[in-house]
């Protein structure tokens, strides 16, 4: 008997249902975003995305009903993504290193990057996965998703200032890519 | 937010079959609770040691029985004191029959081992307690009597491995001793037979005399 009330949770556990119907609406935004986060790997960013929900499902019952779950799974993803990283660089021999400065000036770190029109989505999406990793992370988080400073932070486990720093030089670096890619194509008029 | 960057990834197609899959993985697995692992544990744990338990209980109180057929004989024949006192070798030989008379000098000779006084034989015959046959020597070390017995083991009767009961084996042959009704009671199966030896000894001593013997008696009672 004790065994049986032991093994029956006093606490209700949250539905299957409650979780698909409040969770799943997201699953395109986190595919996409783990498109970009894996620099246009397609085949891991569904991996990614159906172990994010998965990861998310078990530990439904520390979600706040009520609060953002869709920064909820962005941060399960950045997570996740980050941990694939990791060990893709233990197999690797070389990695990007992972540069950070704190002191971008406020005017800098403002200047969002604009995208020629005569670009395709697909040309842009590109040009974003081509950003190195932790800028990338910060430039999608920011200006695909939307994501505060203070809420990057909490989802990359980064002081403010090294996310706003991981911004600027991700929006740098876009600018970079956009060019060499509209030149390539002789589209555009250079850097 | 960068309108144009938005726009390019929402434009990004998303598989079709992706949901399904989820919706699939999701299904397949169990939600977690706060102390859900704990409890799942737990609750293994706790049926694993029931079961265990119940499984000792069994297995000890089956061993009591096959240790008390020898203890029961030796308690008709050796302290009930209802056991042909003999003095003859020949006497004895022909008590145990053809078949177990060539095992008592060595189980005699083994007895003494190491000993500077030797045990005496006192009775070497054959009874019957409770419609069971036995081959039984009793020996006498100062003012303690040792029985060394033998009887046919049927199908069903074998010596279960409990945590409470000594196992010990020596030369091949596992001994069980428990300690019942104030007599050491050692056990060991030995082919179609099972084997005793029951004393009032210590436990110690009787364990290390039952480890001597048993290789004997295992020769001759196969």
């Amino acid at each position: 008997m004790f065994l049986l009330a032991f093994l029956r949770s006093p606490a209700p556990s949250p539905t299957r249902e409650e979780f698909e119907r409040a969770a799943l609406p997201h699953l395109p935004e986190i595919y996409r975003t783990a498109v970009g986060l894996l620099g246009g790997n397609r085949t891991e960013a569904e991996d990614l995305s159906q172990d994010v929900f998965l990861e998310a499902w078990k530990s439904f019952h520390r979600f706040e009903p009520g609060t953002n779950i869709r920064a909820w799974l962005h941060k399960i993803l950045v997570r996740r993504t980050s941990r694939f990283r990791q060990r893709l660089s233990r197999l690797l021999p070389f990695g990007n290193k992972d540069e950070t400065r704190d002191d971008i000036p406020a005017e800098e770190i403002a200047v969002e990057v604009e995208v020629p029109d005569y670009l395709s989505d697909r040309q842009v999406v590109q040009a974003v996965a081509n950003v190195p990793p932790p800028f990338r992370e910060a430039l999608i988080l920011a200006d695909v998703r939307g994501f505060s400073y203070q809420e990057i932070a909490g989802m990359t486990g980064a002081p403010i200032g090294t996310v706003m720093s991981r911004l600027s030089r991700g929006r740098r670096l876009l600018r970079e890519g956009l060019a060499a890619v509209a030149e390539e194509r002789g589209l555009g008029g250079g850097k | 937010m960068n309108q144009r960057l938005q726009h390019a990834f929402e434009n990004e197609p998303v598989p079709r079959d992706l949901e399904a899959q989820v919706c699939a993985r999701l299904a397949a697995s169990a939600p977690g609770g706060r102390w859900a692992g704990w409890r799942r544990a737990l609750a293994g744990g706790a049926v694993l040691a029931v079961m265990a338990g119940l499984w000792q209980y069994t297995a000890h109180r089956r061993l009591d029985e096959l240790l008390r057929v020898g203890l029961d004989d030796h308690v008709h024949c050796g302290i009930a004191g209802g056991y042909p006192h003999m003095k003859q070798r020949l006497e004895m030989t022909a008590g145990l029959g053809p078949e177990f008379a060539p095992m008592l000098q060595p189980v005699i000779d083994r007895a003494a081992a190491g000993r500077a006084t030797p045990d005496t034989v006192e009775s070497a015959h054959r009874c019957t307690v409770n419609g069971r046959a036995y081959v039984h020597i009793i020996l006498r070390r100062g003012d303690t009597l040792i029985s060394v017995i033998v009887t046919r083991r049927t199908a069903d009767e074998a010596f279960p491995r409990t945590l409470a009961a000594r196992l010990i084996r020596a030369s091949g042959v596992e001994l069980h001793q428990e300690s019942l009704e104030g007599y050491a009671v050692a056990g060991f199966e030995s082919g179609a037979w099972l084997g005793y030896v029951v004393s009032g000894l210590p436990a110690a001593e009787n364990e290390a005399l039952a480890a001597r013997l048993a290789p004997v008696v295992r020769r001759f009672a196969l």
